[in-house]
């Protein structure tokens, strides 16, 4: 119904329609969980549980009349023992949560606390049409070995794989190291294919290849280019 | 809890030949906006499919007759020079018989009266259309997949 497409058209129109695509969907989620929560009990049931009046609970199940404080939702929590998360994110990944789309979530980390804005994120690529929503390629085992000491983790943002040398498949991707955003590289390395599934918008650093493949002996290294 | 479940609801749409598709007309002459914020609700409600759908934006409508009311209030329009409050309401009802986990929109209106016996006539007279044979059904479009063809190609009659 809202696929990744339509969503990022969506978005795409405006920033306030980005803003009140947050709302639509910050309103509904938190009702229709809350909805969920109550199970078989009545409202009235409910008011002993969580502490607030009939009035209150009916209120916060509405989407169109809740305005639920962060108070108000850590008691809920509490008080029928399920956790509780009030993050920002980029719009890549709302969009990806709301049309469905199977998402790599990585946790509490560096690019989780730094998060893009659309402008940002559509500057790198991320909501291209015909890229988005897919495995851009099957990358490289060479690719753990094309930047050996290379930690920083990036964003991966373009990729691609289609030139079979002698059994060997051409892999170039470009992405943007997370901590400096301002800078574009380009790996490029000849290598077997494995199947690890890159998906734009993702990211990775070398720690995400170990311990998938044993490195041969005599890889060649790739090149690092433009860098 | 609904751990393992897997299917969502359908939404289909009265469609006959005197009235082509009504449900789906309406709701595309509808500003982007408002389409958007149905489409945002009915999106939710596809995956609530392990109880009733909340009473706050769903009203059974005991006792007219076999349709249902979902109800979309409170959208914010700017009209004649003022900003209103705007309320929409989407007759249907759970079926029609051999079509699982869907609901079909019988008509669709924006409220503007408190007890819409109008809205409620038109939809009970399209489901006894629909209960008779007379008239069918087709997969309503949403925003932004909007392809007649396809939905026609796909079937859905009655």
């Amino acid at each position: 119904m809202n696929s990744r497409e339509s969503v990022i058209r969506r978005l795409r129109r405006s920033k306030g329609t980005r803003s009140k695509f947050v709302e639509s969907h910050v309103n509904k989620t938190v009702a229709f969980q809350i909805r969920s929560l109550r199970g078989d009990l009545t409202q009235e049931q409910m008011t002993e549980k969580v502490g607030m009046n009939q009035n209150a609970i009916s209120r916060l199940e509405n989407p169109y009349y809740g305005k639920p404080t962060l108070t108000t939702l850590k008691r809920i929590a509490a008080a029928f023992d399920v956790g509780l998360v009030v993050e920002f994110v980029p719009f890549s990944k709302l969009a990806n949560k709301i049309s469905g789309t199977p998402f790599e979530e990585r946790g509490l980390s560096p690019e989780s606390l730094n998060v893009p804005s659309f402008t940002e994120e559509d500057n790198l690529g991320v909501f291209k049409n015909n890229e988005a929503n897919e495995p851009v390629f099957t990358t490289s085992e060479a690719i753990a070995v094309a930047f050996p000491e290379d930690t920083r983790r990036w964003l991966f943002t373009e990729g691609y794989a289609d030139l079979s040398i002698e059994n060997s498949i051409f892999v170039q991707f470009k992405g943007l190291p997370v901590t400096e955003p301002n800078v574009t590289t380009e790996y490029q390395t000849v290598q077997e294919p494995k199947k690890l599934k890159v998906v734009l918008g993702s990211t990775f650093d070398k720690s995400d290849f170990q311990g998938l493949f044993p490195i041969p002996e005599n890889t060649p290294t790739g090149a690092f280019l433009n860098g | 809890m609904n751990g393992g479940i897997t299917w969502r609801w359908q939404f289909l749409a009265f469609k006959s030949k005197a009235e082509g598709q009504p449900v789906q007309i309406w709701f595309d002459a509808l500003p982007e906006d408002d389409k958007y914020e149905i489409t945002d609700l009915l999106d939710y409600l596809q995956k609530v499919t392990d109880r009733l759908w909340p009473e706050a934006v769903f009203d059974p409508l005991k006792g007219a007759g076999g349709i249902s009311e979902i109800k979309i209030p409170d959208i914010r329009c700017f009209r004649d020079g003022k900003v209103k409050s705007i309320t929409y309401r989407i007759y249907g009802f759970f079926g029609p018989k051999g079509y699982i986990h869907s609901y079909t929109f019988l008509h669709g209106a924006e409220k503007s009266v408190k007890n819409d016996v109008v809205g409620k006539q038109i939809a009970k007279g399209r489901l006894d259309e629909l209960e008779r044979g007379t008239a069918g059904i087709h997969k309503f479009e949403f925003t932004g997949e909007r392809n007649p063809q396809a939905a026609e190609e796909q079937g859905y009659t009655q």
